[in-house]
């Protein structure tokens, strides 16, 4: 009896759990579209390069709609057929132009324009389709560049125009050039022409020629200070800066030794610990080892003896 | 749902039965160390056999009782005797005052070939002809005896006593079973043995070239 409701239980579980699969993946479905009529249309062209089944055509940014079949025709031209659901019909309406759009980055794709609040098509209405080219999708990516370019080429044109102004600061600062130029072509010393009066350039002269005497003296007292300091260099502070830097290297010399000699401490030290550690961590290991072994030995002995058997 | 609580119940009650452990685990430990010893030292796995012979003293000093220590000790001294080994059984002398096992002092008594009248009675059965025929000096006996004896292990340590007087067939018995069973330490002994003992040139090259490749 308890089988039987078991047995129910277990049924009505995986029912239950089919149904809701099955219904799940109708609802997608349908959410996708799937299950909505659609409507199809063609347009015919001359080559079907860069087209594809599967491609989509947009309306203003959205898929709309998807090329289902291309045929190749009796005359040459290619036939093609692309469908709308019911939902976005209304955007194939007269007046309605498709246009293959190449962009430089991306997948080609239709393009539909329409106006609003044209009559809708009836399905299976053929449309007319245009070619995008792809140097004038070049074009349109360079213009706002070239449009830039022709601003600066503006500004430079107003500045150049300004500059050449009479009355303008370069002007007038190339006409003071030109008067300081002619002072100094009227006269006869340069001083003259910058101090502006010949009593004024004498005095300055004399100031240089009292600079240059007291010049000389300081080179002549600079000159008896270093015959002095060499001679003391000579007697006193040369054996004394040798012996300094002998025994400044002696020292650097046994401060090395020492160095090495604390970090080789240091090092036989730190191996004498480690290998203790070594050496107790491989005591630990063996004892487990043997732990092991003594319970493998315990599994693979079937009969458990009571005492050592002698040979 | 009471027969499944029930069911659980018997199932746990199983593994924990299968899962007990025995108070004298140790002597469990020690014996299984122990025979691995023997078949690793006759087999020429020395390291091993060091290693399992260590872990048998060592389970086996874990008990007030020495009777499983000396038997180890009796028994390291029997294997060493069997390769030809020379083995006074020191270890065993040093601790038999502690031991009240009669037996073991018969066997330790034979395997040194001290074999009394009294100690004889004491020796285990498959011994018993052996040594009686080895005290009456009856070698051709005492060889028949010991190519019957079943136990490998046995029969190697009597042909090891028997020493000189084991002839050849013997000897030819006990390199056949140690080869059967993989001890290569005997193996390799009896046929220096035997090598040792033909006069036939041809033959004693042939055994060298055997003990070459086996001690390779």
């Amino acid at each position: 009896m308890q089988y039987e409701k078991m047995k129910f239980a277990v049924g009505l579980f995986v029912s239950i759990l089919i149904l809701t699969i099955f219904a799940s993946l109708y609802l997608l479905l349908d959410e996708k579209g799937t299950f909505d009529k659609r409507y199809s249309y063609h347009f015919s062209t001359d080559s079907a390069e860069t087209f594809n089944v599967g491609m989509p055509l947009k309306f203003s940014g959205f898929n709309i709609g998807v090329i289902d079949n291309i045929a190749l025709k009796d005359d040459g031209s290619v036939f093609m057929t692309f469908s709308v659901t019911s939902k976005y019909r209304k955007w194939i309406a007269e007046d309605s132009v498709l246009m293959i759009k190449k962009p430089l980055i991306g997948s080609p794709h239709i393009e539909l324009y329409s106006a609003k609040g044209n009559k809708t098509l009836k399905e299976g209405s053929q449309l007319v389709i245009l070619k995008s080219d792809d140097i004038n999708d070049m074009i349109s990516k360079f213009e706002p560049a070239v449009n830039r370019l022709i601003n600066i080429v503006n500004s430079i044109d107003i500045i150049t125009s300004k500059m050449s102004k009479d009355d303008s600061n370069l002007n007038k600062t190339m006409q003071n050039i030109e008067k300081f130029s002619g002072n100094l072509a009227v006269s006869n010393s340069l001083l003259t022409s910058v101090t502006g009066d010949d009593a004024s350039t004498k005095n300055l002269i004399k100031t240089i020629n009292s600079t240059t005497k007291i010049v000389g003296e300081v080179d002549k007292i600079s000159k008896d200070i270093s015959a002095i300091t060499a001679k003391l260099d000579a007697n006193i502070v040369t054996p004394a800066s040798v012996s300094a830097q002998e025994l400044e290297k002696i020292l650097k010399d046994v401060k090395q030794k020492l160095d090495t000699l604390d970090s080789t401490v240091k090092t036989v030290g730190s191996y004498d610990k480690d290998l203790v550690e070594l050496k107790e961590q491989i005591s630990v290991g063996l004892i487990k080892s043997n732990q092991i072994m003594d319970r493998v030995d315990g599994i693979l002995q079937n009969k458990k003896k009571s005492e050592i058997k002698l040979p | 749902m009471k027969k499944l609580f029930l069911y659980l119940v018997v199932l746990f009650l199983f593994f924990a039965c299968s899962f007990d452990t025995p108070p004298n685990e140790w002597q469990f430990k020690s014996i299984n160390a122990f025979d691995s010893y023997q078949k690793n030292f006759l087999s020429s796995n020395d390291t091993l056999a060091k290693n399992d012979l260590s872990r048998a003293i060592k389970h086996a000093k874990s008990s007030d009782d020495l009777t499983t220590l000396a038997r180890i000790y009796l028994g390291e001294c029997a294997l060493n005797i069997s390769v030809g080994i020379s083995d006074k059984c020191e270890n065993y002398e040093k601790i038999s005052s502690l031991i009240k096992d009669e037996t073991l002092n018969s066997y330790f008594l034979f395997i040194n070939k001290q074999s009394s009248d009294d100690s004889l009675k004491l020796l285990p059965k498959q011994y018993k002809n052996f040594s009686r025929y080895l005290k009456e000096q009856d070698y051709k006996k005492a060889n028949e005896t010991l190519r019957e004896i079943k136990e490998a292990t046995s029969m190697f340590l009597c042909t090891a006593i028997l020493e000189d007087s084991a002839d050849d067939e013997s000897i030819d018995k006990v390199i056949s079973t140690a080869s059967l069973y993989g001890y290569k330490k005997v193996v390799i002994y009896w046929l220096n043995i035997k090598k040792n003992r033909t006069f036939d040139s041809i033959q004693k090259e042939k055994i060298a070239r055997k003990i070459s490749i086996l001690g390779s």
